[in-house]
């Protein structure tokens, strides 16, 4: 019988081919989803374990001991941790002072002394070697030249204490002489061997130096020290962690807290790495959630494509079925005999298949993603290719299930099947059914994309593709006697062709599919792609922004200025205190005016230029300027309760930010008095941001008062009118009765102050001028929600109107505001630092900037661009999943190229009678060979975006296409529709290519038959 | 083995078409001794192969009984009537290629036309190349059927169709694509098998000559038999429900709505057209049993 059926498929060799294609097809694409899930996995891992800081990488246990005799650390840190994922690095250290050959002209330096395992090897020497004994140590190239020393000079070194009181280190320690013997480098500071021990990052210190001296172990021991910081730092080596040891790993962790912290010297475990597991893991979840959403429409098409293939190849031999059943052949074994031929070449298939797909993904996976892991036998492989394989043998069983039904008789007057009249419109019923149930689980279910709801993206589309098909053929059917009563005889055929065709629906449907498929996966990779793009230019800001250090806000603004006046390409930020109040979202306040120029502005409906006009507008007094010289202050005192040595102070502003000056103006006496004081930090200028009556152990007290001038070197500042308009003059905001604040009204010889019956509570005498709008105004996202107030720069509550909504603002997103830096900075009389400090960047910024911020003595510690942060949230899991799904279509396209090519060569053989009647007739051959091939790829390009625009609107809240760290950032419902538009015109193109040739081969059929 | 009689009594076949209902059989009586040659002859669209369809157990009879054997066919379920054609009726199809496997070789073809006596019913068969000697192919058992002549495809397909030894075997037109030697050829094969085996033998066929070489030849007309010949003398027969059709030529004198007075005297039966003077002597018409 093996023989017979071995014969079988020799004899019909295409047949058998094409079977073992489509098996192959649908085999490869079965083991592609476990196969690209392990190597996508691989590649998240690598991209998150790249991305995440040191802290997240590492595993750090470290203690204090006072013996540094004690080794119990250093043996029991490598035990606990020894599971095989971990490397570890052992240092020890403390402080010491290295004194300089000519301690007049040259400070001692006080560095970490350091013996770190390895070092050597991760130094590069400008000069000199490592150390070999225990006499020997190096410096780093920096400290050779400040200490100024050559190779082979001695230097003494002590145990080194640091003073709490004045911040200076002392020598602590008798001490010892060393050689140097080299001068380093590390080859690469930012290498995770270093861990985060923070040795090559410059900064202002009371050790006049950051970099170590290494030595030796013995070295070490060699200096008469006390407390010695015992470090070791365990580095998880990502590539051997999976899903199963990430668990372990987290095991290990808490174990190593447990042990360890028995020891003596407080021995600390310390690592952010369960933040990076649970990301990872999160990250993994999402491919292994996603990928087989993309492959099973993908085997379910192979499976149909091989329904179709092998039912149209049964009907082929449909004589034959019927002449093994006349001659009494059992029905089992007709059934093996007719599937026979059709197994054997999908076994073969099969395996060719499992093959090709593990190495073919692979491959694709390399180039996606840079990444080619190897796959292992596992569970999941060998689950997804056995319901393959189980899949496409019972699609050619039940294909051929039609034939072996018949009657002999049937068979053998070959009599077609007769499309039953229910079976179809049950089996549409059914997919939908299963689409709608699926549906409702994912929405309902709460379980994610497993289980039934796996099928939801792709049944919606089938579904919709079924209807679709259904409905179009009764048109068909129309326009087709439309065109037969027009006489258009090539029409009427091309319609006729296509509605009676047997399995038009069916391959109308696929390609509704294939289609649909396409666009559904282009809309969901734009829509991730835009919402990426859409995160990154938020949380970003702008173009590229800079972080500075530390600094004054005044100085911020004064050195941005300095380098950008007009405000064309820079812009400073800073965020303001978060507040304690919780219903006040972050604020971010940024120096307006190069909002528009500067900032990636997303909201339409208000523009960065109306943004910048409603956070800054002009206010009737400028700001008040002083300078350097005698400041008088001209004020009556008429009472004053309990104010002891209450003192008049001025507090100013510099231009350069240089610093906030609080100027004492004289002790407050009585009556009528001019308080006179000069200001030598405002040779620059300054800004007035207040006066005040400063209690110094700021006790609370009564004043009543009138504030009559301002003059500076004889030019009045402020005259009496001026203190007499009393809106032109504030008191700090004072919400409750703790904080009493005076009360100002307008006097004909000045601004009366007026502040009685403190009764022990607290109180701020301060005034300040209104130089800006009051309540200061303030531009909300939308979702963030805001009182009437806010924490000013200074901590000081603020009250604000919300000037304008938008969607989102730059940096902070959905949750937060923008105030103007200008403002709220006049706002804060306290002139302190600016926290977060940072220079949002535009396009037109000059390639030359950071060079010219460092001019103005601002030292850029970060910087952080568009390109580079849109490249790693490419890494994340969604996108590297969203990759197979476009891969998956374009192989389902590809796929129903194929069945179309089959089709229509099954219709060529099957019409050779047909068409050589035809053009006996006289139709022409272009009339006669018309087949309405194109005339269903076109149908199906029509209908098949809204088969995906179903799917995508009910499932997309649920397919992880766009991961978020909750910042809100939402998949858009509709994607930019250039590439999705690309995507499907490229598809039904390549679709409408194999029509036109299939239709030109079953021309060319006519004409070889009419010769 | 032995032949099978074969006996249909008012065999009724109706064929169910959206555009009406067909008679294709309108009450045959017809019985054949076990080990007789038959030949069903008549014009196309007569009857004939629906008749031997019912014969093969391919069709069931709208009404009437159909026997083979002892086997009553419309009582037979699907899978008896499968084991029969698979062990006791064997069945050559008109155009000798609808017989056989093209892609296997003569020996495969009958081997599997063999299988289902052999392995299931467990019945002992001559052996592939024993059965081509029969039907006059000796040593072709390797060959494929695009390696025959058609006269010795035809013989194949015989080979096949006696391949499991059946009681009965019917043949639809085996001569109706050859030359007088491939005829001759064939008809010698079907004498031998009957003549070794004792075979009863139904064919059907256009071939007046065919009918005459198998000794006994049936007229199949509008569903009836309508003749027969025997030893080359032609009789009308009476059918079950006792109608006698007239021969075509003498039916082509009388119009139809023609009268006839039936005078039978003597045991010669004599048809007077009424209103006429004509008178048909019907004397001799076979054994009319009144």
């Amino acid at each position: 019988m093996i023989g017979l059926v071995l014969s079988m498929a020799r004899a019909r060799s295409g047949q058998a081919l094409t079977a073992f294609l489509l098996a192959m097809f649908a085999m490869a694409a079965a083991v592609s989803a476990p196969v690209y899930s392990t190597t996508a996995d691989a590649a998240v891992v690598r991209s998150e374990v790249a991305a995440a800081p040191v802290a997240e990488r590492v595993v750090q246990v470290r203690r204090t001991t006072p013996s540094p005799t004690d080794h119990d650390f250093e043996d029991r840190v490598p035990q606990v941790f020894d599971n095989g994922l971990f490397t570890s690095v052992y240092s020890t250290e403390y402080n010491i002072m290295i004194f300089p050959a000519d301690p007049k002209s040259t400070p001692p330096i006080a560095p970490r002394f350091v013996y770190r395992d390895h070092a050597c090897a991760h130094l590069r020497f400008s000069a000199g070697r490592c150390f070999v004994s225990e006499s020997e140590v190096v410096l780093s190239t920096a400290q050779v030249k400040h200490l100024k020393l050559r190779m082979g000079d001695t230097l003494p070194v002590s145990f080194a204490l640091l003073d709490q009181r004045s911040g200076e280190y002392y020598e602590a320690g008798p001490r010892v002489t060393f050689t140097l013997v080299g001068a380093y480098d590390p080859i690469n500071p930012a290498d995770l061997y270093w861990s985060d021990a923070d040795y090559f990052n410059p900064r202002p210190t009371s050790r006049l130096t950051t970099e170590p001296a290494f030595a030796s172990r013995l070295s070490m021991e060699a200096v008469e020290h006390r407390d010695e910081r015992q470090i070791f730092d365990l580095a998880i080596d990502w590539s051997a962690v999976d899903r199963d040891s990430l668990d372990s790993v987290n095991a290990v962790v808490k174990l190593g807290e447990a042990q360890l912290s028995g020891l003596p010297g407080h021995a600390v475990v310390q690592t952010e790495l369960p933040h990076l597991a649970e990301r990872i893991n999160a990250e993994r979840s999402l491919v292994a959630e996603v990928v087989p959403v993309a492959a099973v429409p993908l085997v379910l098409l192979c499976w149909f494509v091989l329904f179709i293939a092998v039912a149209a190849a049964t009907q082929e031999r449909r004589l034959e079925l019927g002449l093994l059943s006349l001659r009494g052949v059992t029905a089992p074994r007709r059934w093996w005999l007719a599937a026979g031929e059709s197994v054997v070449a999908i076994l073969a298939g099969a395996a060719a298949g499992f093959v090709l797909g593990h190495y073919l993904v692979r491959l694709a996976a390399w180039m996606l993603l840079g990444s080619s892991a190897g796959v292992p036998l596992s569970a999941g492989l060998t689950r997804w290719s056995l319901a393959a394989l189980v899949g496409a043998l019972g699609a050619a069983v039940l294909a051929q299930r039609a034939e072996l039904v018949k009657r002999t008789v049937d068979l053998l007057r070959n009599v077609p099947s007769r499309a039953s009249r229910w079976g179809a419109p049950v089996f549409e019923v059914v997919v939908v059914a299963l689409a709608a149930v699926s549906v409702v689980q994912l929405r309902r279910g709460g379980g994610g994309l497993t289980g039934f709801a796996l099928f939801a993206p792709s049944a919606i589309v089938i579904a919709v593709a079924l209807l679709a098909a259904r409905a179009v053929l009764p048109i068909a059917e129309r326009v087709g006697r439309r065109a037969l009563r027009r006489g258009r005889i090539g029409p009427t055929l091309a319609a006729y062709a296509l509605t009676r065709r047997p399995g038009t629906q069916r391959v109308l449907a696929l390609f509704v599919v294939a289609l649909g498929l396409m666009v559904f996966a282009a809309t969901a990779a734009t829509a991730s792609a835009d919402a990426r793009d859409r995160r990154v230019r938020v949380e970003l800001g702008a173009p590229r922004v800079l972080s500075v250090e530390m600094l004054s806000r005044a100085a911020l603004l004064s050195k941005v200025h300095q380098v950008d006046p007009q405000g064309r390409f820079a812009m400073a930020a800073a965020m303001l205190p978060v507040s304690d109040d919780t219903a006040v979202p972050p604020m971010l306040a940024v120096d307006s005016v190069a909002l528009p120029s500067v900032a990636l502005w997303e909201d339409r409906s208000l523009s960065a230029q109306t943004a910048h006009d409603l956070l800054k507008p002009k206010v009737a007094r400028p700001t008040i300027e002083v300078t350097n010289k005698d400041l008088s202050l001209d004020v009556t005192i008429d009472s004053l309760v309990d104010g002891f040595r209450v003192r008049w102070i001025a507090v100013v502003v510099p231009r350069d930010g240089s610093g906030v000056g609080r100027v004492d103006l004289g002790a407050v006496r009585t009556g009528r008095h001019t308080y006179t004081r000069n200001l030598p930090m405002c040779v620059q200028t300054c800004r007035l941001a207040g006066l005040e009556l400063e209690q110094p152990e700021k006790r609370g007290f009564d004043v009543t008062m009138t504030l009559h001038g301002l003059t500076q070197a004889g030019r009045t500042i402020v005259d009496e009118a001026g203190f007499a308009d009393a809106d032109g003059w504030r008191t700090p905001e004072s919400p409750g009765s703790k904080l009493l604040v005076p009360t100002l009204t307008a006097a004909k010889d000045g601004l009366r102050a007026e502040l009685t019956n403190y009764k022990g509570a607290d109180t701020a005498v301060q005034l300040m001028p209104t130089d800006v709008p009051s309540p200061l105004p303030v531009i909300m996202a939308r979702t963030a929600g805001i009182g009437d107030h806010m924490t000013g720069l200074d901590t000081s509550r603020q009250s604000i109107t919300i000037a304008g909504e938008v969607e989102t603002v730059p940096k902070l997103g959905y949750k937060g505001g923008l105030v103007d830096l200008d403002y709220a900075e006049r706002l804060a009389p306290d002139g302190g630092d600016a926290l977060y400090p940072q220079i949002f960047l535009g396009p037109q910024a000059p390639a030359d900037v950071i060079d010219r911020l460092r001019a103005q003595g601002l030292q850029v510690t970060g910087d952080r661009a568009l390109g580079p942060l849109r490249a790693a949230l490419d890494e994340q899991g969604p996108v590297v999943a969203l990759r197979f799904h476009e891969l998956a279509a374009a192989l389902a396209v590809v796929l129903a190229a194929g069945a179309l090519w089959l089709v229509a060569s099954l219709d060529r053989l099957r019409r050779a009678g047909e068409l050589r009647s035809l053009r006996a007739q006289g139709v022409a051959r272009r009339d006669a060979a018309a087949n309405g091939y194109l005339a269903l790829v076109g149908t199906a390009a029509l209908i098949a975006p809204f088969a995906a625009l179903a799917s995508w609107l009910l499932v997309r809240e649920y397919l992880p296409v766009f991961s978020d760290d909750a910042q809100g950032f939402q998949a858009s419902i509709w994607p930019s529709p250039g590439p999705v538009a690309i995507a499907w015109g490229a598809a039904a193109l390549l679709l409408a290519a194999v029509a036109v040739a299939a239709g030109a081969r079953l021309r060319a059929a006519t004409a070889r038959r009419r010769r | 083995m032995n032949g099978l009689a074969v006996a249909c009594r008012r065999v009724v076949h109706i064929y169910r078409a959206e555009a009406g209902d067909v008679v294709a059989l309108a009450g045959v009586d017809l019985s054949i001794a076990p080990g007789e040659t038959l030949a069903l002859v008549g014009p196309s669209g007569s009857g004939k192969s629906t008749l031997i369809a019912l014969l093969a157990g391919l069709m069931r009879p709208s009404a009437g009984r159909v026997n083979i054997g002892t086997y009553d066919m419309g009582k037979l379920s699907d899978g008896e009537i499968a084991r029969l054609r698979g062990t006791e009726i064997g069945v050559v199809l008109q155009g000798a290629a609808r017989n056989l496997l093209p892609y296997a070789s003569l020996h495969r073809n009958i081997w599997l036309a063999q299988r289902r006596a052999a392995r299931t019913e467990g019945i002992k068969l001559d052996d592939p190349d024993r059965i081509l000697d029969l039907v006059g192919l000796p040593g072709l058992g390797r060959a494929r059927i695009d390696e025959l002549a058609p006269g010795a495809r035809q013989r194949a397909a015989l080979a096949v169709g006696v391949a499991a030894g059946p009681g009965l075997l019917l043949v639809d037109e085996p001569t109706s694509q050859l030359d007088t030697h491939g005829r001759d050829e064939v008809l010698e094969a079907l004498e031998t098998v009957n003549r070794e085996r004792n075979t009863t033998i139904v064919v059907v066929t256009h071939d007046g000559e065919v009918g005459t070489r198998l000794g006994r030849a049936v007229t199949i007309r509008d569903g009836r038999v309508g003749a027969e010949g025997r030893d080359g003398q032609d009789f009308a027969v009476v059918a079950g429900d006792g109608t006698v059709q007239l021969p075509p030529e003498v039916l082509g004198d009388f119009p139809p709505g023609t009268l006839f007075t039936v005078e039978h005297i003597d045991g010669a039966v004599t048809l007077v057209a009424g209103g006429s003077d004509r008178s048909l002597a019907a004397d001799h018409l076979g054994h009319v049993q009144n």
